[in-house]
């Protein structure tokens, strides 16, 4: 148990940028390195963890977790992989917290905040070359894409309906 | 009792974040957005974009680091342990409810025919959460320079996104700081 803790606090502790980053270190350490998990296996915990909602890395080692010891080794592995992070953070927003008049800060997130839109419009490139091109998949992009930011749609509702559309064109 | 309703209220805010996002830290962006800064006012605009800039330069999954952040903003240590925990929850129930039975949700034909419907739209949110942060971060020459820049070496691929956000922000402090 406390094995499977320090791989999964390790994981969290060396990646940066979030989830998909994780997926490569999560292969190193558990299928080629610990050969806990086969390689098929690992690819079906993936796209199960992408699938269903939340955050990627909270669902790989969720179900990971449970594959080696259920309901608590579920909460093992979730709590090494958040542990990193939450420490990290909370060390961070008190200093952001305290220092917001700072005019090197602002400095700082004067320079950054150009940077999350560019990061924000690479990911938009890189997730749409994974998706087939139809016409019906271009739609839902687009029409999302405009309610949300036109009108102001809650996206629950969007995802909502747009899952029970898909259901219903495609049955 | 009203310090415990507080947290609950932010419990409960990113536990629908976490229960909706499908796809990740980014695909989050537009729930904290309406969530957050304009359902509640927990978060400036500006903060807004703060968040994601940490979040990716600390380590660990942009949702926890998102979610931490906001928690304490919102009422310190107790409020990033319950925010943290609400993004959390949806998935340790519904993971550990599919978990068993891997191999009938793997092959169930109306499960991923959603799944399949919700990524387009899941990159529709992400173009949305990109034009809202566009518009409120490049505005002049230098925010045009430094976003023009750093897609080029973001696509670029052989340089991770923490150094160049890191590279943009000293670049801030001596151009823009003071």
């Amino acid at each position: 148990m406390l094995k499977l803790f320090l791989i999964f606090f390790k994981i969290g502790l060396v990646t940066f940028g979030g989830g998909y980053a994780m997926i490569p270190l999560i292969e190193k350490e558990l299928v080629l390195k610990q050969r806990l998990v086969s390689e098929d296996e690992f690819l079906d915990y993936v796209s199960v963890a992408q699938s269903f909602p939340g955050a990627i890395a909270v669902n790989i080692s969720l179900l990971l977790g449970y594959k080696f010891n259920k309901f608590i080794g579920s909460i093992v592995c979730v709590l090494g992989t958040i542990l990193p992070s939450f420490t990290s953070i909370l060390i961070l927003s008190y200093f952001y917290n305290k220092n917001n008049t700072s005019s090197y800060l602002n400095g700082f997130f004067l320079g950054v905040r150009p940077v999350v839109a560019s990061l924000l419009l690479y990911s938009f490139f890189r997730l749409s070359k994974k998706v087939e091109k139809n016409t019906l998949n271009i739609l839902f992009l687009g029409i999302s894409f405009i309610l949300v930011t036109f009108f102001n749609v809650n996206p629950i509702y969007i995802i909502i309906i747009g899952g029970i559309l898909g259901l219903w064109i495609n049955s | 009792m009203d310090k415990f309703l507080d947290l609950f209220k932010i419990f409960i805010a990113f536990f629908k974040i976490g229960a909706f996002s499908f796809g990740g830290g980014y695909a989050m962006l537009p729930f904290i957005e309406r969530e957050i800064v304009n359902k509640n006012g927990w978060l400036s605009p500006k903060e807004f974009l703060d968040v994601l800039a940490i979040s990716q330069v600390s380590p660990g999954p942009i949702a926890i680091n998102s979610a931490t952040f906001i928690g304490y903003k919102y009422n310190f240590i107790l409020g990033s342990i319950f925010a943290t925990l609400g993004v959390i929850f949806f998935s340790i129930i519904v993971i550990n409810l599919v978990a068993p039975s891997l191999e009938k949700y793997k092959t169930n034909k109306n499960i991923s025919t959603v799944f399949k419907t919700l990524r387009p739209i899941t990159i529709g949110f992400i173009l949305s959460a990109f034009y809202s942060t566009y518009e409120k971060s490049v505005s002049d020459l230098f925010s045009v320079c430094i976003f023009l820049v750093s897609f080029m070496l973001l696509n670029s691929k052989k340089i991770h996104p923490v150094f160049i956000i890191m590279f943009s922000g000293f670049i801030g402090i001596i151009l823009k700081g003071a």
